[in-house]
């Protein structure tokens, strides 16, 4: 069977409904397929690799003005959760059998979508970012009783105190998080599929276990990040302007993306 | 920087100059005059409607035509250079209706492109080729328009309507790929064999056109986009103004429930790496413009909680042969091949759903289910991989942890879809997915860890 031992630059087809490309050709990202070619590669081990193989560029991007628009959806509903209460707030809004985690996780990520349009600031980054503002609030909003289960009450008490708490710091800090966990299962998935019937991932099961194992490595990890000098400035910001709030976040994404990944580098 | 493509066709030179500067235009559009490079044949549609397009409807199919031929114009980048930045400007009638929905619509462009759209209007002061009344005979009474691509949901669409005894004006879009045109042709002589008299078949070409001496210039076709992602605007275009002139409600645009949830297959393919032509959201964007133009015609898709091999059980398998059932295509390749290729995710789509719905195995290039390592390290390979990951996702997970595997099911929430459906309808395409594998393709199956 003839394997891809050398990673090389495939020619760019779109192949149409849906596409995927691979890491650019460098060896930086061979270093990392390298470790696609061995059983178990450490989670660590492959985020630290990948870390090494980002070009400045694409950094940037990373901690473009679009995941600020997410971070700023997310920040902003503790303060609407907290001050308008829920049931004012997801007025209209039925999204899965009306389980109220699942309809505020909707809310917040249609409001984020609308303002990054208005802004016109879509990017890929800011694709991922919004799964993880999606993600953040049904994992802090559901309280751990289940996104399914949380009831009205809980879920605006459990969302709404970051906000009252004076601990929107905190909510930022599982968003980004969450964002490391999607981009770098982005970075992952979309080269792990040309190892897939190999020795080292036999089946479909093996590469979703390393993404999984990818995401929560991030997650955690990450966890060493803090915002916390930012918490004034968060709490004044959520009654400005959406314009206002975002020139104030930008630098606390910029901050918290490159400080994450410094943490995230040490695996390598 | 963004790409500034202006169309030019119609508008007051002093206009042009002072409010989109075509000196600095990277790409000019024109599908009117002598020096078009674009072709948009209205004719056959006209011809079957009971009184010519309003000015408001040309400006649908005038609009629709710019950002058609813009999201062609205008080549992508790899990983996260695949958004891009687009300025548009484009010639309209009624001024005020498309400035005071610019917003309306650069969002439906953006849900479905995944670009930053910005549009701008020009006043219309030059008008053109209106037709004669005594062209059109309109002698069939519709009561309903349905979209017709060429592909399988849109023919088990119209099998529907037809054997609902219905009476619908299927409108198709010939966009110059001759294998899909053929497959049109086909499917529109299936049709007309099987249900005379029951129903109108318009077919609108609209396509980039090079090659006269004239023509302005256009990428050609190796430079071009192929992603096509705002192809669907233009379809839905044409169903609406199709039934707002002949005063009609329903346009069906069918299209199956995995293809529409369009969850991406892994997070490589976010976004508009994946298609929404039929995204719920756009859908929803799309009747509101309609709204508001005073249309009452509203498109729907009736297939959004149902698999391909299920619509092809349920709609076709009891009135058509496998036969004309499998002239339809849904190759994105066909056209650059003589066959289709076996390796793109419709074609996956199609040939495991053929063979879940009972219907014979077809010829594809490859043969990519059967022998799949012999494919590794290629596109198709990963397109196999990435669908057989979410097959074994959705099998395997709850509702709760599919939520969080897929936040843009968040998404068909806010679009008033039951999430709860379509979940359900995921893994019964799981299921459907593991059955044909274990019984025909056990190298795939391996893959999946079901053998």
């Amino acid at each position: 069977m003839q394997r891809s031992g050398q990673f090389e630059e495939r020619s760019f087809s779109t192949m149409g409904t849906s596409t995927a490309h691979r890491s650019p050709a460098t060896p930086q990202w061979e270093r990392v397929r390298e470790l696609y070619r061995q059983p178990n590669p450490l989670p660590g081990e492959v985020v630290g690799r990948i870390v090494a193989a980002l070009s400045s560029e694409t950094r940037q991007q990373m901690r473009g003005p679009s995941v600020a628009y997410d971070l700023d959806a997310l920040l902003s509903g503790s303060y609407q959760v907290a001050t308008q209460g829920l049931s004012e707030l997801l007025a209209g809004v039925h999204a899965f059998a009306a389980a109220p985690v699942v309809s505020l996780a909707a809310l917040l990520r249609d409001q984020a979508q609308q303002r990054i349009i208005a802004a016109q600031v879509s990017s890929r980054f800011g694709e991922l970012a919004l799964d993880a503002l999606s993600n953040t609030v049904m994992d802090v909003a559901a309280g751990g009783r289940g996104i399914l289960q949380a009831e009205p009450a809980q879920v605006e008490a459990d969302f709404g105190r970051y906000f009252t708490e004076r601990n929107l710091t905190a909510l930022g800090e599982r968003f980004l998080g969450h964002d490391f966990d999607q981009v770098f299962r982005y970075f992952v998935a979309r080269d792990i599929g040309d190892f897939v019937g190999t020795e080292a991932f036999p089946s479909v099961s093996h590469s979703s276990r390393l993404l999984d194992e990818v995401a929560r490595y991030c997650r955690d990890t990450t966890t060493a990040v803090s915002l916390a000098g930012f918490e004034d400035q968060l709490q004044e910001s959520v009654q400005l302007t959406t314009a206002e709030r975002i020139k104030l976040l930008e630098p606390m994404v910029a901050e918290g993306i490159t400080a994450g990944l410094d943490v995230l580098a040490g695996g390598a | 920087m963004p790409v500034r493509v202006l169309q030019i066709e119609g508008a007051d030179d002093s206009d042009l100059v002072g409010l989109c500067n075509p000196e600095g235009a990277d790409w000019l559009l024109d599908w009117r005059s002598p020096r078009r490079n674009a072709t948009i044949t209205l004719t056959e549609l006209q011809q079957h409607l009971p009184a010519p397009l309003s000015p408001l409807a040309r400006d649908f199919v005038d609009v629709a035509t710019g950002i058609f031929l813009a999201d062609i114009a205008v080549p992508r980048g790899r990983n996260e250079q695949w958004v891009r930045d687009i300025e548009l400007c484009l010639v309209v009638r009624e001024l005020d209706f498309w400035q005071a929905n610019a917003g309306l619509l650069i969002g439906l462009v953006q849900r479905l492109t995944g670009d930053n759209f910005t549009l701008a209007f020009l006043p219309r002061t030059d008008e053109t080729d209106e037709p004669a009344a005594d062209e059109r005979p309109a002698n069939f009474e519709a009561d309903c328009v349905s979209l017709l691509s060429g592909g399988v949901d849109s023919l088990a669409g119209a099998a529907m309507l037809l054997e609902a005894k219905r009476r619908p004006h299927l409108v198709l879009h010939y966009s110059g790929n001759p294998t899909v045109r053929q497959a049109q042709d086909s499917v529109v002589t299936v049709l007309r064999n099987n249900w005379p008299a029951s129903h109108v078949t318009s077919a609108v070409h609209a396509a980039p056109e090079t090659s006269r001496e004239q023509a302005l210039p256009y990428p050609q076709p190796e430079e071009r986009e192929d992603s096509r992602r705002a192809r669907s605007l233009l379809f839905m275009v044409l169903g609406a103004v199709a039934a707002a002139t002949t005063g009609l409600e329903e346009v069906y645009l069918p299209e199956n429930g995995v293809l529409t949830a369009a969850l991406p297959l892994t997070r490589a393919r976010i976004g508009s790496f994946s298609t929404r032509s039929t995204d719920p959201g756009v859908i929803n964007q799309f009747n509101t413009l309609c709204e508001q133009a005073g249309w009452s015609c509203r498109v729907q898709n009736p297939f959004i909680y149902q698999t391909k091999a299920e619509l092809i059980s349920d709609f076709l398998r009891p009135v058509l042969s496998p036969l004309d059932i499998q002239k339809t295509v849904s190759c994105w390749m066909a056209g650059r091949q003589h066959r289709q290729c076996g390796g793109c995710i419709p074609c996956l789509l199609r040939r495991l759903s053929m063979l879940a719905a009972g219907l014979p195995d077809e010829a594809y290039m490859m043969d990519l289910l059967g022998d799949p390592l012999a494919h590794s390290g290629t596109d198709a390979f990963t397109n196999l991989v990435d669908l057989l990951t979410q097959v074994s996702t959705v099998l395997a997970h709850t509702d709760e942890e599919l939520l969080m595997e897929y936040p843009r099911l968040l998404d068909l929430a806010m679009s008033g879809v039951a999430v709860e459906e379509v979940l359900g309808m995921l893994r019964r395409f799981g299921g459907e997915v593991k059955q044909v594998l274990t019984t025909d393709f056990l190298a795939a199956a391996s893959l999946l860890e079901v053998v």
